[in-house]
Order: C-alpha cells, then sequence, then structure tokens
C-alpha cells in the first residue's frame, strides 16, 4: 500500500484531477453567487432542506464551491479541499437521490438556475456524473499528497 | 481511510522537537478553516450588497413549481349506448362541476369534480374507491364534459393510476350521454 501510495505518478494524475474538479466547481459556484434568491428557489425546490436552512444554504455553499475549486486549482491545502469537495458531493447526491425518489421533474441546477434553462434534467446519470467527481475528489485526498502548486513552490523555496 | 493518517516525511521533521498533529488532524483543521470562513464571506457579502439580497431564514414558503408525475394509469373508453353504463354493477361517477351535476347527471352517479389545476386529493381517490368496495361494482364508469381534453377521461387516467381496477370512461361525455338517453336508447 505504502509503494502505491508513494507513487510519483499520482502528483500528474492528481494535478489534472484536481484541475478539472477545481474547474467544476468554480464553474458552478459563479450563477450562484450572482444571484443568490435564484438559487435558494433551486435548492427549495429539492424539498430536502427545512426552510428555516434553505436560505444559509444558498448563502455559503457557493462559496464554498469557488474557494475549494481555486485551492484545487493553485495547490493550496488540496487535502483538505478534496475533503470539503467529497463532503459536497455527498451533500448533493444524497441530495439528488431523494429528489429522484420523490420523482420530481426538475433540472439540477448546478451550473444554471432552473428557471434559465430546462435541459440537465435530474436522472440517474446526474448521479453517475456526481459520482465520478465524488470519487476524484476522494483520488486527491488519499493519492495527491506532495500536491503540485502553490504551497510546494513555497515550501521548495523557503 | 487510515490511508489519511499515514504521516508524511514532510510532515514530521526529526528535528522539531514539539510533536506536530497528525496528517488527519491538520486536514480537518483546515477543511474547518475553509468552511467557516466561505461561509462568512457568502453571508457578509449578502450583507453588503446592495440588490438581490435574501434574509437568512426565508419567512414564506418558495413558490416552487415542479410537476409531480402523477399515477397516471390507463383507462379504456366506452361508447354512450353501452348498456353496461346503466347496470348495477357499474360505479357512475360524474367529473363535472356541481352545477352541471344538478342541471342534469345519469341516475344514481356519484359527483366527483375533476380539479384541472391540481391532482385529485388522497380522499377523493378514497371516497371513490370505497364507494366501488361498498356498492360491489364491478367497474367504474366515469363522464365528464366531453371536451377535449376530456374531464371524465382524465379522471378516469388518474383512478386507473391509484390502483383502482376495470375504470372506464364514456366516449364524449355527458353530452354524449344525455342525447343518447333523450333518444330513449340505452342508456
Amino acid at each position: 500500500m505504502k509503494g502505491l501510495l508513494d507513487w510519483r505518478g499520482h502528483e500528474w494524475l492528481g494535478l489534472a484531477a484536481r484541475l478539472y474538479v477545481g474547474y467544476v466547481f468554480v464553474s458552478a459556484c459563479y450563477h450562484k453567487i450572482m444571484d443568490p434568491g435564484v438559487f435558494a428557489v433551486d435548492v427549495a425546490t429539492y424539498q430536502f432542506l427545512p426552510l428555516s436552512t434553505v436560505n444559509v444554504f444558498a448563502l455559503t455553499v457557493p462559496w464554498m464551491e469557488l474557494v475549494v475549486g481555486v485551492m484545487l486549482v493553485v495547490g493550496l491545502r488540496v487535502r483538505a479541499a478534496a475533503l470539503i469537495v467529497s463532503g459536497l458531493m455527498v451533500a448533493f447526491m444524497i441530495a439528488l437521490a431523494w429528489a429522484l425518489h420523490l420523482g420530481l421533474d426538475m433540472s439540477c441546477g448546478c451550473f444554471a438556475s432552473q428557471a434559465a434553462t430546462e435541459e440537465d434534467a435530474i436522472s440517474w446519470h446526474t448521479m453517475l456524473r456526481d459520482s465520478v467527481w465524488l470519487l476524484l475528489g476522494l483520488y486527491i485526498l488519499v493519492f495527491d499528497r506532495r500536491p503540485l502548486g502553490v504551497e510546494r513552490l513555497i515550501k521548495q523555496r523557503s | 481511510m487510515s490511508e489519511v493518517n499515514v504521516p508524511m516525511p514532510e510532515d514530521a521533521p526529526p528535528s522539531d522537537p514539539k510533536p506536530r498533529p497528525s496528517t488527519t488532524w491538520r486536514i480537518l483543521r483546515d477543511a474547518t478553516i475553509v468552511v467557516v470562513a466561505s461561509s462568512a464571506v457568502g453571508l457578509t457579502s449578502n450583507a453588503v450588497r446592495s440588490e438581490r439580497r435574501i434574509p437568512w431564514i426565508q419567512p414564506d414558503e418558495y413558490d416552487i413549481l415542479v410537476p409531480c408525475p402523477e399515477p397516471v394509469g390507463e383507462a379504456t373508453a366506452m361508447m354512450p349506448e353501452d348498456p353496461l353504463i346503466l347496470e348495477s354493477t357499474s360505479l357512475v361517477i360524474d367529473a363535472r362541476t356541481e352545477a352541471e351535476f344538478k342541471e342534469w347527471h345519469v341516475p344514481n352517479s356519484l359527483n366527483v369534480v375533476f380539479d384541472w389545476l391540481g391532482p385529485p386529493l388522497d380522499e377523493e381517490v378514497t371516497t371513490v374507491a370505497k364507494n366501488a368496495a361498498k356498492s360491489g361494482a364491478q367497474r367504474v364508469v366515469v363522464y365528464g364534459d366531453g371536451d377535449d381534453p376530456d374531464s371524465g377521461r382524465e379522471w378516469a387516467r388518474l383512478l386507473s393510476g391509484a390502483r383502482i381496477k376495470n375504470v372506464f370512461f364514456v366516449k364524449g361525455g355527458a353530452p354524449a350521454l344525455q342525447k343518447r338517453m333523450k333518444k330513449g336508447g340505452s342508456p
């Protein structure tokens, strides 16, 4: 197991995974930060969270997405960012499974508000897509132990 | 996730006199800081923005319009002259409005108004199911306004979707039935 963890290729695979997941998270947060009210309606549409927590969720989660996305891309506290990514993906997948269980005919609201697009309807394909992102997050968390990026650069110089 | 606990060479330099926190602890600590800090930024940015600000706690329910798929089944069409409609083994349902029902209806029919704006209430479906069971009916025959779409057909499909068996709708609805009855035909 130690040999697997120490494999140098993880640096590069991890970098590719980080750039991809980071890009996904940064691009997903834009519309949510610009219009939190619309995102709050999207969250409420899932009928998963109690009403009293919907707005706080809608105000905080997009900023988490932005911060962890940037952290992954630049290589700063990568494993902590990957832990948050994995936690968020698990939360999103639970909400998604709930909506699918209820049979709600709605779009995901992940990259554009539900009011703006009728595409990206939730389905088990959405769940599969989220599973891939969860696996990538876990991969980064477990295997990307010497991440290429800003933090490593600073450590090398000091 | 025991792999997370494996200390890395750069994590614990041997010359460091103070014991350094474990990798897992540091990851959790950093993640907590990021979550708290980004949440604070999110809440603060909402507080200072001049437009599109939302309250932390939503006072009223959001107006969400998500079409939930209604359990729609298949209902068989029945011609207005079909003698089965008036048989005692049929539970006849009039899906039209109360006013229309008062004006004319098939004898012994039950008025359960079909609401175009919302799915039938469970109690309405239960009422139909109870009446069907009580009367010993072998079939449920629904007639509506006969328009396109026909309220009778829609009701029949919803009842069928609610697992009520042998549901029929009268083709042409009340106007067709009325016409047949005025002519003296069956029913």
